[in-house]
């Protein structure tokens, strides 16, 4: 929920701001706005077959430092900066908790035990949120998480970090 | 949480019911709210608009701020009343409590901007034992 206070400062539309949030609701059209949730192993020594061997999941992405690879955002290939080993959500809902939920039916070990891996330095829920640019070029997201999701992420042990980016066509 | 552009960010425990007396999640909680109404009274929605009845009884407790970490933010707030459902179940009225972190920042890119925010493990641990759900908008604006 947004405050009425905070929206005379951010000028987002009224409507939304005086909404009450629904559960299980999320603002989200299925055909313009895209969700990604992976779980995201990072170092720089990282070998992505140890993170595959721990968890028993062959991942969706991984790429070794130093490795020449696509850029998802450029399309150009590069050389990896860090190790990475990425295991993505396979959900086509328009709900980030679906995907979530999704992600989290695929680690199958408490995954707090993969920042014990040896070359690990990060490891995180990563949550990416595409949203088109409204008419004055903003954009908003907003999820909910249930109790019981929340608990199953607090097993999970790992931080979630959430990023939206809005993209103006 | 991008360090280059100023930030607004708001975490609040939200309680409302119909019947929900206010007073009554005060004394429960043993903290004071931020903001509430009582079913019944009337106020003005928004500046400058009619008076209405409230038809809902809210109580929220919220830490607003502009800069700092979001985890600080969500530590204190709940290091300020110990939520949880057995307590919050025991006060009558009660039907709808919930956890909500809302995070806005201006953009200045002309094709666009991002907004990244974590959540710490401590964090989602913290409000995970609340047994509440949890609710998170991120808002990006033009400027």
């Amino acid at each position: 929920m947004l405050y009425r206070e905070q929206a005379r400062n951010i000028k987002v539309p009224i409507n939304h701001l005086t909404r009450p949030p629904e559960r299980g609701l999320v603002e989200v059209d299925e055909n313009n706005y895209t969700i990604e949730v992976s779980l995201c192993v990072r170092g720089d020594e990282l070998d992505p077959d140890e993170v595959t061997a721990a968890l028993g999941v062959t991942p969706s992405s991984s790429q070794r430092k130093g490795q020449r690879v696509v850029d998802p955002a450029t399309l150009r290939r590069v050389t990896a900066r860090t190790g990475e080993w990425r295991l993505r959500a396979d959900s086509g809902s328009g709900l980030v908790s679906d995907h979530v939920s999704a992600l989290l039916s695929r680690i199958s070990v408490d995954a707090s035990g993969i920042e014990g891996l040896a070359r690990v330095e990060a490891a995180l829920i990563d949550i990416v949120v595409t949203v088109p640019a409204d008419e004055r070029g903003g954009g908003h997201c907003e999820f909910d998480f249930s109790a019981d999701l929340l608990a199953a992420l607090a097993r999970t042990g790992l931080p979630i970090q959430v990023t939206v980016c809005v993209v103006e066509e | 949480m991008t360090q280059e552009h100023k930030y607004t960010k708001a975490v609040a425990i939200y309680i409302r019911g119909k019947d929900l007396d206010p007073d009554a999640v005060t004394r429960a909680l043993g903290a004071n709210p931020s903001f509430y109404r009582k079913k019944g009274e009337r106020c003005v929605p928004s500046a400058g608009s009619r008076s209405a009845i409230v038809k809902v009884g809210v109580w929220r407790l919220s830490i607003e701020t502009d800069s700092g970490p979001l985890s600080g933010d969500i530590e204190k707030l709940l290091s300020i009343v110990s939520v949880n459902t057995n307590v919050i179940g025991g006060i009558k009225g009660v039907e709808d409590p919930f956890i909500d972190v809302f995070v806005a920042t201006s953009i200045h890119g002309y094709r666009g901007g991002a907004l990244s925010v974590t959540i710490s493990k401590e964090n989602v641990s913290s409000i995970a034992k609340t047994g509440l759900p949890f609710f998170m908008t991120i808002c990006l604006t033009k400027k």
